[in-house]
């Protein structure tokens, strides 16, 4: 059984709790603006086949220094099943997993996943259903359900402010509003839009400045958001 | 230097002009008796005994046990114990002033933690963070060489957390500093130490289980990373050049039969000369009284023998298309060769190295600013670091060689502050793989590891202006940052 990955990085301080290593998966169900590495989006373009055995005895190698493995791409839940499999090798290894994900596919598909897995990762794009669509060409239906019905294995909601795009109160309001009503506990990163590897013409898009952030920041604490931080 | 150009130099504060007159006047004498062969190798450059001078009159590296000053106070000194924090600090600061070394020095002032710990019953938070940080102001600015060296850990102690919050808030290069971390160390406290060094590039690390099982409890890290007795030190450190032996070498072969063999042959007479003359002509321990009053004794004394350039004497040994640190033959043949220096160093016994049944420790030395084109110890060369996980792996296997010191270096992105618990990780799987020594630092820190000791950026830039600066490690540092690229370290993301 083999999965298609872009890289793998060995240790990383930005993907989860602690030190971990990181696989990213090749393909893309969303197409968003503001990806950094959009070379992963189409599954063809770059990558290539690593065996599981192989993949996870890269990590069992790497096992002294991490926290655990952060499946991320791409989209990695497009290659569940095969996810799946390493995450059953590993499990004597007691490897913590995460997955960092969209969300975008079926809810059995990350029932089965969450068997499996220590937690999600979860990037939200946009609450509003347009903008969501101007962002990644796609609506946010099953992504909104899917963060419903399993947001007790989330370990942290991601979201990138875009000028332009998703930065206006009302948008915010929601969306700290949305996961606030599940779980005030979840940690939530607001992530500053960067101008690095995105395509043109939105490599032109100015970062929003450490004032809005900040801004946003104490708007989610105020609508009772615990964890919430910005980068 | 010539005399006239130390007197008259426009960048030297006046201690440090009167130091290197000093050097001067005992290099004037010619006391060591040196073969021809030895001399040639030093002429060479494949011998070097890093300016420790012609007239060795006292040992290299001091580890007083203060303890022991702590609970008698000094005779010779007029002081007795001490009985309460500002009283302890003060006799520290007096003793420190009359503890030498090769640099005129302390490069050890104590497990700092420990001795201060017992002085803070009773003494709010406070009282204890101002007379602590007034202490490490007061090294730092009198103390003015950055191998001086204070431990702390491996018990988490009320002023364990005071000095790694002093530490933070002062910036300063002096003293050198190491943590002691054992498998029973706190999480917490290792954090607020990894966290430290992301801004001020240390505390080091050491682990205590190697040192411990070398040394048993009694010792200390010194200067760059030299694991020695307490009450002891080492006479000596003097280094062999492995790539310019291995230079001399017509193949592998003859490096393993002929050149390593007679390298170390010559080390060992040279070092042996160097020890009977500070152990039996200098006086020193016949006059010190530091003896005297037990704070050191001549049986816990070694002596150090450093090697460096091994990356270079592999890449210039194997193959073409074989490099250190990146191929398999290649480090395979690198352990080869510490197999091999060890055993021959191990073979001969010097009476005068008691502490150590006579044997000399293996350290990895940590290069100096002249050193274009070979690196130290058994470092990767910069530039050609491998991936981190790659990096660490390759180095530890190396750390089991070196009691007396080795260490490895790495420089991370500043975002590594948002997640201190990667390093923690990063820190626990170097030690479990055997890494003996290792160091940590901020791509963005203004203070950086230059080697085995720390110097500000800024400082180097005002002594480029040609403006006198405090340290004299500065000048090594500027050097090491101009011939041997540590300012491009590989920065890991």
């Amino acid at each position: 059984m083999n999965l298609k990955i872009n890289k793998i990085i060995n240790f990383s301080s930005v993907d989860g709790p602690g030190n971990r290593l990181v696989v990213f998966a090749q393909g893309c169900n969303l197409n968003c603006i503001y990806c950094h590495n959009p070379e992963t989006i189409d599954y063809n373009q770059e990558g290539y086949m690593i065996e599981v055995d192989d993949l996870v005895k890269k990590i069992v190698d790497a096992k002294n220094f991490i926290s655990g493995v952060t499946f991320s791409g791409g989209e990695c839940s497009l290659q569940y099943k095969e996810i799946i499999e390493v995450c059953k090798k590993l499990k004597k290894h007691q490897m913590k997993i995460m997955l960092d994900t969209n969300f975008s596919e079926s809810k059995e598909v990350y029932s089965e996943l969450s068997e499996h897995i220590e937690a999600f990762i979860v990037d939200l794009k946009a609450y509003d259903e347009n903008i969501h669509k101007r962002l990644t060409g796609k609506d946010n239906l099953q992504i909104l359900q899917n963060i419903e019905r399993f947001y007790d294995k989330i370990y942290e909601v991601r979201c990138v402010i875009v000028p332009g795009y998703n930065d206006n109160e009302k948008e915010m309001i929601s969306m700290f509003e949305f996961i606030n009503s599940l779980d005030n506990n979840i940690n939530v990163k607001l992530i500053k839009f960067r101008p690095y590897g995105v395509r043109e013409p939105y490599d032109s898009i100015e970062s929003p400045n450490d004032d809005l952030m900040e801004k946003y920041l104490k708007l989610g604490n105020k609508i009772g958001l615990k964890n919430i931080y910005y980068k | 230097m010539s005399i006239d150009s130390i007197v008259k130099s426009r960048h030297l504060t006046y201690e440090q002009k009167l130091i290197a007159l000093a050097r001067e006047a005992e290099n004037s004498l010619h006391v060591l008796n040196i073969s021809e062969e030895a001399q040639k190798f030093r002429d060479e450059g494949i011998i070097c005994d890093l300016f420790e001078g012609n007239a060795p009159y006292r040992p290299r590296y001091i580890v007083p046990d203060y303890d022991n000053f702590v609970a008698n106070g000094s005779k010779f000194l007029g002081l007795k114990p001490p009985t309460d924090l500002e009283d302890l600090l003060n006799s520290l600061l007096i003793l420190y002033k009359h503890v030498p070394s090769i640099t005129s020095f302390p490069v050890f002032i104590g497990n700092l933690d420990k001795l201060i710990d017992p002085f803070l019953v009773d003494v709010d938070d406070d009282r204890a963070y101002k007379a602590v940080r007034r202490f490490f102001l007061h090294i730092d600015r009198t103390i003015s060489d950055s191998f001086c060296h204070a431990n702390i850990g491996p018990e988490s102690l009320r002023a364990t957390k005071i000095i790694l919050d002093v530490e933070k808030e002062l910036q300063n290069t002096v003293p050198n500093l190491t943590m002691i971390i054992s498998k029973d160390s706190p999480k917490e406290m290792v954090l607020q130490a990894l966290e430290t060094s992301m801004i001020s590039s240390k505390p080091s690390f050491a682990n205590h289980e190697i040192f411990e099982s070398e040394f048993g409890p009694n010792y200390a890290i010194a200067s760059c990373y030299n694991g020695l007795y307490v009450g002891g030190g080492s006479y000596t450190l003097t280094r062999l050049n492995l790539h310019f032996l291995a230079e001399k070498a017509e193949n592998k072969e003859d490096f393993f039969k002929k050149w390593l063999p007679l390298g170390v042959e010559l080390m060992i007479e040279y070092m042996d000369e160097r020890v009977r003359f500070i152990s039996d002509e200098s006086n020193y321990f016949e006059t010190s009284f530091l003896v005297k009053e037990s704070l050191i004794y001549k049986d816990r004394f070694t002596a150090m023998l450093g090697m460096f350039g091994l990356a270079e004497a592999v890449n210039c040994l194997a193959d073409s298309d074989q490099r250190f640190g990146h191929n398999k033959d290649a480090d395979d043949l690198g352990w080869r060769i510490m197999d091999q220096l060890d055993k021959l160093v191990k073979n001969h016994s010097n009476p005068l190295l008691s502490a150590t049944d006579g044997k000399f420790l293996l350290h990895a030395q940590v290069g100096i600013d002249s050193d274009i084109g070979s690196s130290p110890g058994c470092r990767i060369p910069i530039g050609e670091e491998p991936d981190i996980l790659q990096h660490i792996k390759q180095a530890s296997r190396f750390h089991k060689y070196f009691p007396s010191g080795i260490g490895d270096i790495f420089q991370f992105e500043p975002t590594y502050r948002d997640n201190i618990e990667a390093l923690y990780d990063i820190l626990k799987g170097s030690f479990k793989e055997g890494m003996r020594y290792i160091t940590f630092y901020a791509s963005d820190s203004d203070i950086v590891r230059i080697s085995g000791y720390l110097v500000k950026k800024s400082e180097i830039e005002k002594l480029r202006s040609g403006k006198a600066v405090l340290k004299d490690t500065t000048e090594l540092g500027m050097g090491a940052a101009d011939n041997l690229k540590v300012m491009e370290r590989k920065i890991r993301e």
